[in-house]
């Protein structure tokens, strides 16, 4: 399997191009753009875009979904039944999806938002806006704060030491130095930085 | 990419990253945790996806080499000179930088968080979106730096040097960056 990390200049975020390491259908996560350089990724590898996973559903997310669905028939998996009035399948935490590379473990991280979800896939975890870096997501309030920690704690930091983790926004992390290093006083109020 | 569960299938060894050095000009989804390298010389390579857990590196010059989606954490770095790096998507967070310096080099997005850094030199460097949360800094310098969306959250940087730095680009323990 091979991972591809793509930076949206548009939402200072990035999305995430998975294939097998062979031509084939691939799996794309947020995307928040899709624009020429990475049309011209999944082009170079022979990837053919069948399956996109959203972590979040709003505008900073979805914003390359109408481009990616002129080009590709993809289907849209997402914790809503609808995304920019196209149809999704839609995921709940623990939920798996089988998928050509491999199948996906859907994890629910209420706090952000109810329908924000992590996937998990082959050690490698798509954690979306909740967690970044030693850091949480902007959260609008300290009860926000609380129940998305609880869910950080109680079902990413379960995961091996090893597992990568992949955000939405920032670098990307291991659960083994989030132990160490994830701070939840480290979050902002909504709006206020990322 | 590399596997995060895979152990190497091949002895970790300096003599088999140098075979694989002067082989390929790419080198990529290597898997190679505890590596322990001193007093080497890295040119002109590019590495992609690649694990170095744990990794140990001394006396080493490191130059005009790419790494996108490397996993260091937990290394030990010491006397070791970066330069004109292209580095983009990397984790380095819990490590120790002893006397190291990276200088003009292009550090984006990179996961420094929990290192502990002592005599270490980030000059001409471009570290956008970088973060050095929780960290311990002891003589660490960042001259003449673009700053933008780095985070220190955390960490004590009382006596380190920002000079020629837009500083008031960075976020800093109960400050909001712009």
């Amino acid at each position: 399997m091979r991972v591809y990390s793509h930076y949206c200049y548009t939402t200072l975020s990035n999305c995430y191009l998975v294939g097998p390491d062979g031509p084939g259908d691939a799996i794309l996560v947020d995307p928040s753009c899709f624009d020429t350089a990475l049309l011209s990724l999944a082009e170079r590898h022979g990837y053919v875009i069948r399956n996109v996973l959203f972590t979040h559903c709003d505008d900073s997310h979805t914003d390359g979904l109408r481009v990616l669905r002129k080009i590709y028939d993809c289907t849209v998996h997402a914790a809503v039944p609808t995304l920019l009035d196209f149809h999704a399948h839609r995921v709940d935490h623990a939920d798996r999806i089988g998928l050509d590379v491999g199948t996906v473990d859907v994890i629910g991280l209420p706090g952000y938002g109810r329908d924000s979800m992590a996937y998990l896939l082959n050690g490698f975890l798509f954690s979306g806006i909740a967690l970044t870096a030693g850091e949480t997501g902007s959260v609008p309030n300290a009860s926000a704060l609380s129940v998305l920690v609880t869910h950080i704690q109680d079902r990413v930091m379960s995961l091996p030491d090893w597992t990568v983790i992949l955000p939405f926004w920032g670098p990307p992390s291991t659960v083994g130095l989030e132990r160490t290093t994830f701070q939840p006083a480290g979050a902002v109020p909504a709006g206020a930085g990322c | 990419m590399f596997r995060p569960d895979a152990q190497p299938n091949r002895p970790v060894t300096a003599e088999r990253l140098r075979r694989l050095l002067d082989t390929f000009a790419v080198i990529s989804d290597l898997t190679m945790p505890g590596l322990s390298l001193d007093g080497e010389t890295i040119s002109g390579q590019r590495f992609y996806g690649c694990n170095f857990a744990s990794l140990r590196l001394s006396d080493t010059i490191i130059e005009q080499t790419e790494f996108e989606l490397c996993f260091f954490p937990f290394s030990h770095f010491e006397r070791v000179r970066f330069s004109d790096l292209t580095v983009r998507s990397c984790v380095f967070g819990g490590s120790t930088l002893d006397s190291c310096a990276f200088g003009g080099s292009l550090i984006v997005q990179c996961n420094f968080n929990g290192i502990t850094a002592r005599r270490a030199v980030f000059d001409d460097c471009d570290l956008l979106h970088s973060r050095f949360n929780v960290s311990v800094f002891d003589d660490v310098r960042f001259e003449n730096c673009n700053l933008k969306e780095t985070r220190y959250l955390g960490t004590d940087v009382g006596t380190t040097t920002f000079r020629y730095s837009n500083q008031e680009d960075a976020t800093f323990e109960n400050e909001v960056g712009s």
